[in-house]
């Protein structure tokens, strides 16, 4: 089972999962523990204050009609319980808004640092939409646990118990009645509010399954217009439509019930309170300001379950965010932690040598066993071979990218086993068949970042490989932007960009993976010059998939399914008449 | 007419989605306003209560008046329901409609207009959009009729009780629309950076997982965790200014609840201790529980003008979006009835120019190819190979088409054949294979209807049958952008499978075979003929090898034949086709490029 792949699935069987999912995001809040405990402090002095509202309003009611006596006191002190309600749920809500996205951040950087570390492997398991999904979408899903709705619904879940509370204080029947329903209402809330949740899921899986449709619609448009697939790809999205109607229908019959419900224990309690109060009052057990206040109280007890039940959502959203940040960061042990710390000298002429090498990417098939070959220095070697004879791992290894399970790579008498991939890299270049230009300046994307290149040295190199005019044409010169929407170059210039780079880096070792798109004569000219230019000097080993690059390289490796079919100088293989040369011949016939 | 102001489309498409429902929102909005009618009852008996133990008469029967609460609760409630189906249910079938409207223009539009659709605007178009329109039309019709009636019930109510002073305790409430507009403001602004950093953010991601051996071997790293952090900071200060924006207006509306219950109680107080005699209502236990319910009320209503504000600026952004989608004229269709199979193709003198663009790219080109022939088109990049393609494959119109002297499928003239009928017996691969996120068989037959043998057998003619071994669930194994990744040389052959079910006649392949070894592009050339002896293959191509047993070969050169013939002819010519396969020979790839 890969440990590194992730999945899609709840782990929400086992029991108290939420618990044990808090646990991995608690370190993220525990470093602010001084401020969550003044946040709880002001906490408490808001829900006081909240509650303290009714029961002053009851006062002032009382001596606004019966004598005015004390009315400027109990005035102040009503205005005194409102205004420590609003500032310190102000307040409250303000530093544990600081603290939470402090917190979020913090879990995005740590997630951030973890994909800068986590092993390559990682990276071909998962598709780049799941590691967005992962490590983007579900931080967001999460924040309603790190903002001010966290708090305003602990504050609502207080100001419901307390004036809970108050109001049996004041009227001990018109308590026990509201309890109950309470206790009702919060049942039905989460019986109404989950089954929403679950029709919401399947109402998003629809959505997002048309979604998709609609991109094929739109990616295919060519084929179906020429296929005429017009006969059932209407009706097919008819018939998403369908479902489509049929889920949301569902969503909102599910999300309907509360509301009415919840409508329905307003009109119960109202009633409850009048059917106990009134004769209360007549008697004389409470004031006619008390009666205000206990009216007051019941708003207070039923009207947060509108915001609550409007947040439901969010919160189930965030309960499974939890879950799988959780799986992304129990990765943390994946972590690849390069021990090696030796640096390493390379004298030129170095050779790179495979040494009984063992080699797979999981256990049961290796790729590699007992691999041995050698990589001459300073020389141009090209390997050549069909899909999964192991070209690319090959060049994976020696990048120290995978782990091998035996044997060695040495760089001349350095193994790479001990050497700091930090050493290793400062000697290696590397070009790759996707065409890698950054969103930045053409400046930033020849000299990458290196700002002890100047402009005059960038200058030559763009003039050696005739990218110049080019480059003077356009109208900010190397600070032209160059980003996704921009079509400035065409694909042999960017392959020349590519090449202009690693010519700028002067790597000891260049690794050349040949991108495969074809080119026009000019363009394709223009490259195999730079290319011969580029691989002069360096130890060179090239993936090539182009004839002409063959023809560069002054060594031939010929591998099949993880083993050397033939290797040596091409002169000597041609003379051979092995594997190298029937490729030639093969195409030579034709 | 400057397209990012006009709103002329928006009204027409509106009313044109409600029109089929006029009758139900009508009905809805006439439930909005007796449930609001029905709310301004219990505080009015409330009041009754109060005024009665004030006076100490208490003659009001607790348990009538406690029924009556029920009852109008409870119906409240039900009719509460009612509204939610006429208003939300209602809504979304306006959607669905505005979507099935959207996609049917764009599969019946021409081919030349909607395929510079791209696929994300698309895609946001068809969910985004048209759900602002929902929006719109649904919440907004019922947020206005709801704040309206709620807009004239309770200054109606307090009016008729305590007259004109009721004014007074209105005043904080006149706050209320300025501090939304200026909090909306500000909201929405940081809203929309938050969610560009967002995707900001997620396109460093991507990267990171596509460059991952790059940046690492080449050290860049750091420089990436300097641009990361960058954008976590600005997300982070983002949404804390979100919080505090949110926070504050909070603060804001907890503010005027309380000057109005403060006033209110000062009213009271004046009332009895001086001898304003205006004031004199105030001093009522059944004004005040009145008055504090009713003020509660006010509070949404008097917010919600400046959401049906931005409610209505997304709608209306989101139907100019759309009105490209509203300007595809639907596709031509000729008369003529094609039969199968397509037995000649006769082109003679055929112009084509692309609009805003000067140069012809097919300049006056001819073409034949009859039953059972192997016709090559060779030429360099932008010399119309993909255009005659395209053309052949009737995706351009013919009235797109500048002139031609003679153009003839089966002796019938282009402009008269049925499209439909032709499509169904042609079967084009365009440049760039096309894969569905779906199944291998979804792909393969997207109509369903191929049986598992059929779709077994078009594997092995595409040479995908070993591929196939490495799928976990065979043919019912996801593929594409959700699904397992497939190699450049997987996906044509996925597109040839394709086209070997449509059980075609004429085969036209736009440089289908680029990523395939020799040896596979031959077999599947010649597994086309093993299907049907008599079809005909139009193959346009970078490769004179791929050519050599073909039964004619144009080179097309800026929109011109300039050489014709076959394989042995042309090499003898020694013009442009023979330079090219010189040049072919000593450039050309060895082994597969599948990697």
């Amino acid at each position: 089972m890969n440990k590194l792949l992730l999945d899609d699935q709840d782990r929400k069987n086992e029991k108290f999962q939420a618990i044990n999912d808090f646990k991995v995001l608690w370190p993220y809040l525990k470093e602010f523990k001084f401020q969550l405990i003044v946040c709880i402090v002001l906490f408490g002095f808001s829900t006081v204050g909240t509650i303290g509202v009714p029961y002053s309003m009851g006062l002032v009611i009382d001596k606004s009609l019966t004598d005015g006596s004390n009315f400027w006191t109990y005035f102040l002190f009503f205005c005194g319980c409102y205004l420590i309600m609003i500032i310190f749920s102000f307040l409250q809500n303000y530093i544990f808004l600081k603290l939470g996205q402090r917190a979020l951040y913090n879990l995005r950087v740590d997630i951030q640092e973890l994909l800068f570390r986590l092993p390559l492997k990682f990276f071909d398991t998962n598709s780049s939409g799941k590691i967005i999904s992962r490590s983007v979408n579900d931080v967001t899903g999460l924040a309603v646990l790190f903002n001010s709705k966290f708090f305003s619904t602990m504050s609502e879940a207080a100001t419901i118990i307390g004036s809970l509370a108050a109001l049996t204080l004041i009227s001990p029947l018109c308590g026990g009645f509201l309890s109950i329903y309470t206790i009702l209402l919060i049942f039905f809330l989460f019986k109404f509010m989950g089954e929403a949740g679950k029709k919401m899921i399947g109402f998003r899986s629809i959505s997002s399954r048309i979604n998709s449709f609609v991109g094929d619609t739109v990616n295919g448009l060519e084929i179906i217009f020429a296929s005429n697939y017009h006969s059932f790809w209407i009706p097919k999205y008819l018939r998403f439509m369908r479902l489509f109607k049929v889920s949301i229908k569902r969503v909102i019959f599910a999300w309907a019930k509360f509301p009415t419900v919840h409508t329905i224990a307003i009109g119960l309690s109202y009633s409850t309170v009048i059917f106990i109060c009134y004769n209360q009052v007549q008697s004389g057990v409470i004031t006619s300001g008390q009666f205000v206040a206990i009216l007051t109280y019941v708003s207070f007890i039923l009207n947060p379950f509108h915001q609550i039940s409007g947040r439901f959502n969010e919160f189930q959203t965030a309960m499974s965010s939890m879950n799988k940040i959780n799986q992304i960061l129990s990765l943390k042990d994946e972590r690849e932690i390069d021990v090696s710390v030796g640096g390493m000298l390379l004298i030129p002429g170095s050779d790179i040598n495979f040494e009984n090498l063992k080699f797979g990417y999981d256990s049961e098939n290796a790729l590699f066993d007992g691999f041995n070959c050698t990589i001459p220095g300073e020389k141009t070697t090209a390997i050549i071979g069909r899909t999964g004879s192991g070209k690319t791992s090959l060049i994976g290894l020696i990048c120290k990218l995978y782990p091998w399970q035996g044997g060695d790579i040495k760089i001349g008498d350095f193994s790479l086993q001990d050497l700091s991939k930090e050493s290793l890299y400062s000697h290696v270049g590397v070009v790759t068949q996707q065409l890698f230009i950054f969103e930045d300046t053409i400046r930033e994307n020849l000299r990458l970042y290196d700002e002890s290149i100047d402009d005059e040295r960038i200058s030559n190199v763009l003039a050696e490989i005739k990218l110049d005019k080019k480059i003077n044409s356009l109208e900010k010169g190397l600070d032209s932007f160059f980003d996704k929407s921009s079509d400035i170059f065409s694909v042999g210039e960017k392959q020349l960009i590519i090449i202009g780079r690693m010519l700028l880096r002067d790597p000891k070792i260049l690794i050349f993976d040949e991108a495969t798109a074809s080119l026009d004569n000019h363009s394709e000219f223009l490259v195999q010059n730079a290319c011969q230019k580029l691989f002069r000097g360096r130890t060179t080993i090239i993936i090539a998939h182009r004839l002409s690059t063959i023809q560069m390289a002054q060594n031939i490796v010929v591998l099949d399914s993880g083993k050397i079919v033939e290797e040596g100088a091409p002169d000597k293989l041609i003379e051979n008449k092995g594997a190298y040369y029937d490729y030639l011949q093969f195409l030579s016939d034709e | 007419m400057d397209s990012k102001t006009d709103n002329s489309l928006f009204i027409p498409v509106v009313k044109e989605l409600v029109k089929p429902y006029k009758k139900i929102l009508g009905f809805g909005c006439i439930i909005v306003v007796l449930i609001n009618a029905l709310e301004m009852i219990p505080p009015l008996l409330l009041k009754n209560l109060g005024d009665s133990i004030q006076s100490g008469a208490y003659n009001y029967d607790p348990r009538i008046y406690a029924a009556i609460f029920l009852g109008i609760y409870i119906a409240i409630g039900a009719l509460k329901l009612v509204w939610r189906y006429c208003f939300f249910i209602t809504s979304r079938y306006m959607e669905v409609d505005l979507k099935k409207n959207l996609f049917e223009k764009i599969l019946l539009s021409r081919f030349s207009k909607a395929s510079s659709l791209k696929v994300g605007t698309t895609v946001s178009l068809l969910s985004y959009d048209t759900n602002d329109v929902r929006m719109y039309i649904g919440i907004g019709g019922l947020i206005l009729i709801d704040t309206i009636t709620y807009l004239i019930y309770i200054p109606f109510v307090l009016y008729t009780i305590i007259g004109i002073k009721c004014l007074i305790l209105l005043i904080p409430f006149a706050l209320i629309p300025f501090g939304m507009h200026l909090y909306e403001k500000n909201v929405n602004f940081l809203y929309e950076k938050s969610s560009k950093l967002l995707g900001d953010i997620s396109d460093k991601v991507h990267e990171e997982s596509v460059g991952v051996k790059i940046f690492r071997v080449l050290r860049l790293q750091g420089v990436r965790r300097t641009k990361f952090r960058g954008l976590l900071d600005s997300l982070y200060e983002t949404n804390k200014s979100i919080g505090v924006v949110d926070l504050c207006f909070e603060s804001f509306l907890l503010s005027l609840i309380f000057m109005s219950r403060a006033i209110l109680f000062l009213c009271a107080y004046f009332a009895l201790t001086s001898n304003e005699m205006w004031l004199k209502d105030f001093a009522s236990l059944g004004v005040i529980i009145l008055v504090l319910k009713l003020l509660d009320k006010l509070i949404w209503p008097m917010m919600s003008f400046s959401y049906l504000a931005t409610l209505s600026e997304k709608a209306k952004a989101a139907v100019r979006r759309m009105s490209y989608i509203y300007e595809l004229e639907p596709a031509y269709k000729g008369e003529h009835k094609v039969f199968s199979p397509i037995h000649s193709i006769d082109v003679e003198d055929l112009y084509f120019t692309y609009p805003n663009e000067r140069n012809h790219v097919l300049d006056g080109i001819h073409f034949k190819a009859s039953q059972g022939q192997k016709i090559g088109i060779v030429g360099d990049v932008g010399a119309g190979k993909s255009t005659l393609l395209r053309i052949l494959a009737s995706l351009h119109q013919p009235s797109e088409i500048d002139s031609y002297g003679k153009f003839q499928i089966n002796e019938i003239d282009y402009r008269n054949i049925n499209y439909d009928l032709y499509r169904n017996i042609t079967s084009y691969i365009p440049q760039e294979s096309i894969v569905f996120n779906s199944t291998l068989s979804g792909n393969l037959s997207p109509n369903g209807k191929a049986t598992k043998e059929e779709i077994h057998a078009s594997l092995k003619d595409a040479c995908l049958d070993t591929d196939l071994k490495q799928l976990p669930k065979g043919i019912e194994t996801l593929i594409g952008e959700k699904g397992v990744n497939l190699s450049g040389g997987q996906r044509q052959r996925v597109s040839i499978a394709r086209s070997f079910l449509s059980n075609a006649s004429l085969y036209l392949w736009d440089d289908t075979i680029s990523a395939l070894d020799v040896e596979t592009e031959r077999k599947v050339v010649s597994n086309i003929f093993k299907l049907n002896p008599e079809a005909i293959l139009v193959l346009a191509t970078h490769r004179p090898s791929a050519l050599m047993d073909f039964d004619n070969i144009y080179i097309l050169m800026d929109g011109k034949v300039i050489e014709e013939g076959n394989f042995s002819k042309l090499m003898q010519i020694k013009g442009h086709f023979y330079n090219l396969f010189q040049y072919e020979v000593r450039t050309r790839e060895v082994g597969g490029i599948d990697e």
